[in-house]
């Protein structure tokens, strides 16, 4: 769009917005009080802020929820780089009995490769290398490698059908993370904060906390966009929480400026950009001036969420000590938690080195143990203070790995690709049905054969429990309404309680 | 003003009925004119559209501004206002049209007028779905079939065919028989198709050609319902597998089939909800803004359950100053109010009592709060009560009994309470269907303490070293070893700063109480007091892994599995072959060399070293050999030290053989390729 388009157009929002709004306020009226605590700027294609929906804080766009919600919030242990779910959840024997065997082509039945196997001539078969054993009241084959998640598995969902298109990682991750295999389109966190708003005025709705695995400690990294608000305000953009001195950076005073010094500086400082405002109507200058505001309330909400020294040693006693160095998944895992007791409503962890494409059981074994122990505390620690219940917590990658070694296959070691085409994922608490395992795939865990869940499915599942119809959600932009599931998603009914 | 334009929006509903009226009116005088010649009527009807253009703009402008109010389904205002945009512009066109002297545009009158008809239709159409509901014009007698007690219900009647008439009827139905079967009816359904009988099993295949069309995968195109439509869910199919397993029985009862497992769960699900919550959104009252609003304002965050009922859920969590007056507020609609949060707030004994209105309650979280055995009496009260939190407060046995009255009680949280294990099982065995939410003790047991950190700058040292061990907790007791033999609760037991003399393998434990020993964290720091001058490569390194030359070897700095470090000379399909000149004579009894593996990236340890001494440089004389040989098969990133105790010699000059394998083994994946070795330390002693 040339700038001139773009003039043009903020002129049309002037020009309505004079009639229904402005004149209403008193030119230079909109003092930031006003902005953020009133119904000035009612639902519309830039919908910031409105008044029926609940406490302080950012409003949400929703004036009401399309149906009661199950939950108030999700934390998402996204498990980046495709976890094998051949070594983890999805027990194939007839993958041991033919170690090394070619996989047949109608199996493959013409699955396409990333360009790491293409040239392979042979795909030989291989199982887990890792026991499994059964758990719980139901007997759910867990691998001998997640101990802890198997002590929990009456509180879990398992999927073991998801599928997804994607066979690269930045694609695959993107499209769970904004419904779309190209960026650009707004990540779950800022749907939500965009939607519901948040709950608590002194934290953003959507955090997000980064952890290196042991697995394989140089893969690839992630790209910031991922927690993006793509086309949304950037308000709704998801606000990263590093383990450093600075936890969210810029945040913290210049040396020598006191609170009185910041407090009319800010004041000031809005005031000029709401002078701006009345002239550009760049709606981005709302935003930028409700972040200062944020930013401000954060200097004191931030710390205190981050400072992790009064949780008693029964707390590292669950998450493991690990969750005393800051940086781990376990570490991220407990701040999860105290985030969740903010009401902070989407918690997005990211956990890096599950993309095992060689040496896979000597890697996946220190992987494993980076978040068994933590990802299950999580949900022990939930649950006993009440919040499982009201909670959703989403463990899983972007894609799965092959039934085939890639590269070296010996007695001790192989290697996996990407795989689209079936991978697990779980899902504890609010309204989930706990200790199931839901769909199936075919002997040689390549193929599913029952209940397809497809990327799409899963948000519109999420989006449910929230309280949203994924299909009513939109976002009107570029003359298209957009969702977060794009022209497809189906709720997975059989695994809501 | 904002709410002026609303307000002028409101009389869209009074100019919208005079462009249809108009342009009406206009199309009759024109059908009119046809009859009777008259050229006075033509100037009427141009009169006529003028003003059914006006009032288009005038109804236009008016809907525009109504349409800002919230509440309308997107798609239909979408379509409406579009509508109605087209039909203005048209209706104008329309009116220059039949002012125009050419003859090609008034060819044009005609068939324009008939799109204006068009629009106005479909205009009035879509508008009157917005205003009446979609079903107004077309009312479909529905009878809400509710079932009580699925037990008694009709199998066919009010299981079955409910399913068929949602997923099936919409293509099988007399006005739309697709594939000539119908399915409103017994008969129809017996009857079959042209693909033949719906429920005889065919001979040959394993099941009913309804049941097998259900089951095809969902690309093939005899797949029912046919990819598009709305599928049938798995529930649906269980309950249409046992209808038929059950020989179609048109005239059973539920309880005269056999129903077992999972197959109760899901007849149950079709019974009426009579969940505590739908009876009580059936119940509420509806809450007017005005009180949502005073009540928010007062600073108490109420929020409606869902836009579907009038319920509110209530959070005062973490608010330090709740008092009798803030809850009174909430009073008026108590009916209305089923869950209250008060975690982590001052809430208390005496603020429990006021909370008798709101006895609807289905949820109550006082977790973290000041309440005591005192509130056993209040409780009792709320008889509808579902879920109640009490963790982290001091209630004790004597509340957890008393709770027998709570019969609907369904969960309860009681973690770090003052609540006994005795306690718990006797509020089991009291409320039998009541989940007391806790992890057994068990499940965290087993963890490990983190290993603990063996601190010092440096691995190397000429003359002694000061290291210290750190643990992460308080409380951790330290035991270590520093000649590499395995430490227990038996070994030295760190205080203070350890110093060491010669080179040592450092080992240590954490031990603390309630907790696993760690794993042992290990470090071994090399001494190494023999000075050189220069380090002489003979055979030449990869230019990309040629660090600092030969003082690579001997600067005493260890290279990482990142191998482009610097710290590394690689060396592809060759071997080392260096020699040491060192400053002064020296006897040598012991040689290490720092090698890494990582087959993944063609890098493999060496096979062998061998290691020569020399007073003047020009006779080299053997005096030690290590042989390691071939790799197993792996493809783990490593490195190592792999030492050597020569014959003690005395020496100026010392020569390093280091033989690389040359070639990949037969195991890699490029088995002959040329293989590399990649060596970052010697250390002499």
């Amino acid at each position: 769009m040339s700038e001139k388009k773009i003039v043009e157009e903020r002129s049309l929002i002037l020009n309505r917005r004079s009639f229904l709004g402005k004149a209403a306020m008193g030119v230079g009226g909109i003092g930031l009080a006003s902005l953020l605590g009133t119904n000035l700027f009612r639902k519309g294609e830039n919908g910031l802020y409105t008044a029926d929906s609940g406490p302080a804080g950012v409003k949400g766009v929703l004036d009401s929820l399309h149906h009661p919600s199950k939950i108030k919030r999700v934390i998402y242990l996204f498990q980046s780089g495709g976890p094998s779910q051949l070594e983890l959840f999805d027990y194939k024997p007839l993958l041991n009995q033919r170690r090394g065997e070619d996989l047949p082509e109608s199996i493959r039945n013409g699955q396409r490769l990333t360009g790491m196997t293409s040239g392979q001539d042979k795909f030989p078969l291989v199982g887990s290398n890792f026991e499994f054993q059964r758990h719980g009241k139901n007997g759910t084959y867990i691998s001998d490698l997640l101990p802890y998640t198997a002590k929990m598995v009456d509180d879990i969902c398992i999927v073991k059908s998801m599928y997804t298109e994607a066979i690269n990682h930045d694609p695959a991750v993107t499209f769970f993370q904004t419904g779309s295999q190209q960026p650009g389109r707004p990540s779950i966190g800022s749907w939500l904060s965009y939607g519901l708003g948040s709950e608590n005025e002194n934290l953003p709705a959507f955090t997000v906390l980064l952890s290196r695995g042991s697995g394989r400690p140089n893969g690839q990294p992630l790209y910031t966009r991922l927690w993006g608000n793509g086309f949304l305000h950037s308000l709704h953009q998801g606000v990263q929480f590093r383990a450093a001195k600075d936890p969210v950076l810029y945040l913290n005073d210049p040396k020598g400026t006191t609170a009185d010094v910041k407090r009319s500086m800010l004041d000031k400082l809005a005031e000029l950009n709401d002078q701006h405002y009345q002239e550009s109507n760049d709606p981005e200058i709302q935003s930028r001036i409700a972040q200062y505001e944020m930013a401000y309330r954060m200097q004191t909400s931030v710390p205190d969420v981050m400072n992790t020294e009064g949780e008693p040693d029964y707390i590292y006693k669950m998450y493991g000590s690990d969750a005393k160095i800051p940086g781990t998944f376990a570490a991220n895992c407990l701040l999860a938690r105290r985030l969740a007791e903010k009401d902070v409503r989407f918690i997005q962890l990211y956990h890096m080195g599950w993309d095992q494409h060689d040496n896979l059981p000597g890697a996946i074994q220190k992987q494993a143990k980076d978040v068994d122990q933590a990802s299950a505390a999580l949900i022990a620690d939930l649950k006993q203070r009440g919040m499982l219940e009201d909670t959703l917590v989403v463990w899983g990658g972007e894609f799965g790995r092959t039934n085939y070694s890639q590269g070296l296959l010996t007695d001790t070691t192989y290697g996996r690709d990407h795989h689209p085409r079936c991978f697990t994922m779980w899902m504890a608490g609010g309204g989930i049905k706990p200790g199931i395992v839901y769909g199936e795939t075919d002997e040689f865990g390549y193929n599913i054969t029952q209940n397809p869940v497809h990327v799409h499915d899963f948000q519109a599942t999420m989006l449910h429990q929230l309280g949203i119809d994924h299909e009513k959600f939109t976002y009107k932009y570029q003359g298209r309404r957009f969702r977060l599931t794009d022209v497809e998603g189906h709720v997975i009914k059989d695994i809501l309680s | 003003m904002i709410q002026l334009g609303i307000q002028i929006g409101h009389l869209h509903p009074l100019f919208v009925h005079l462009p249809i009226g108009i342009i009406m009116m206009a199309f009759l005088l024109e059908v009119y004119s046809r009859f009777i010649a008259k050229k006075s009527i033509d100037e009427v009807i141009e009169f006529t559209l003028l003003i059914a253009g006006a009032t288009a703009i005038l109804s236009l402008g008016t809907g525009w501004l109504l349409g800002e109010e919230s509440g309308y389904d997107e798609d239909s205002l979408f379509l409406h206002r579009w509508m109605a945009v087209s039909f203005t512009v048209t209706t104008m066109l329309l009116y220059f049209v039949k002012r125009s002297k050419i003859t090609w545009v008034s060819k044009s009158y005609v068939p324009l007028f008939l799109i204006v008809l068009g629009l106005i239709s479909l205009t009035g159409h879509f508008g009157g779905n917005m205003t009446h509901g979609e079903d107004y014009l077309f009312v479909e007698e529905k009878e809400e079939l509710v079932i009580t007690n699925i037990q008694e219900a009709q199998v066919y009647a009010q299981v079955i065919q409910p399913i068929l008439d949602n997923k099936c009827v919409s293509c099988h139905n007399a006005n739309k028989a697709k594939g000539g079967l119908l399915m409103s009816t017994p008969n129809e359904i017996l009857k079959g198709g042209d693909s033949g009988s719906l429920l005889d099993t065919i001979s040959g295949h394993e099941q009913t050609l309804f049941l097998e069309r259900v089951h095809l995968p969902l690309e093939n195109d005899d797949h029912m319902p046919p990819k598009g439509k709305v599928q049938l869910t798995d529930n649906e199919k269980v309950l249409l597998e046992w209808w038929i397993a059950n020989k179609n029985c048109f005239e059973c009862k539920v309880n005269e089939l056999p129903t077992e497992g999972k197959l109760a769960a899901i007849l149950t699900s079709l019974e009426q909800d009579t969940s505590a919550l739908a009876v009580l959104a059936k119940e509420a009252v509806e809450i007017p803004k005005e009180w949502l609003q005073n009540v928010r304002a007062a600073g108490i965050p109420v929020q409606k359950l869902s836009g579907k009922n009038h319920l509110l859920a209530v959070n005062m969590a973490s608010m330090d100053a709740i008092t009798e007056d803030k809850l009174e507020v909430l009073e008026e609609y108590a009916p209305n109010i089923i869950e209250m949060d008060f975690g982590f707030s001052n809430f208390n004994d005496e603020l429990m009592s006021q909370l008798k209105p709101f006895k609807n309650l289905l949820k109550l979280k006082l977790q973290h709060t000041q309440v005591t055995d005192a509130i056993a009496d209040d409780l009792a009260d709320f008889e509808l009560l579902e879920s109640l939190n009490l963790y982290g407060t001091a209630v004790t046995d004597k509340l957890v009994i008393e709770l027998k009255k709570n019969k609907k009680l369904q969960s309860i949280y009681l973690w770090n309470t003052g609540v006994s294990t005795d306690g718990l099982a006797q509020l089991q065995t009291n409320n039998p269907g009541l989940t007391i939410q806790q992890i057994g003790a068990d499940v965290f047991e087993a963890t490990i303490l983190d290993p603990p950190t063996i601190i010092s700058d440096v691995s190397f040292f000429s003359d002694h070293l000061t290291i210290s061990i750190e643990s992460l907790f308080e409380g951790t007791e330290i035991y270590y070893t520093i000649d590499g033999s395995t430490p227990t609760e038996a070994s030295l037991k760190y205080d203070t700063e350890i110093t060491l003399q010669t080179t040592a393998n450092v080992k240590a434990i954490a031990v603390k109480k309630e907790w696993k020993p760690s794993v042992i964290a290990e470090r071994t720091f090399i001494k190494n007091n023999i000075a050189y001058n220069n380090v002489d490569l003979l055979t030449v390194p990869n230019e990309k892994y040629a660090g600092q030359k030969g003082k690579t070897l001997m600067d005493q700095k260890r290279g990482s599995i990142n191998f482009v470090d610097g710290n590394w000379l690689g060396f592809e399909g060759k071997h080392l072959n260096a020699i040491v000149e060192l400053k002064e004579q020296n006897k040598i009894s012991k040689v290490s060399i720092g090698a890494l593996s990582a087959p993944a990236s063609w890098i493999f340890y060496p096979k062998a070293f061998v290691v020569s001494a020399s007073k003047d440089g020009v006779n080299f004389k053997e005096i030690g050999r290590k042989e390691m040989g071939e790799e197993n098969p792996n493809a783990e990133v490593k490195l190592t030290f792999f030492d050597l105790d020569v014959t003690p010699t005395d020496a100026k000059y010392v020569k390093l053989q280091i033989q690389s394998p040359l070639k990949n083994p037969a195991w890699h994946t490029d088995p002959g390729g040329k293989s590399w070795i990649f060596i970052d330390e010697v250390v002499l002693n």
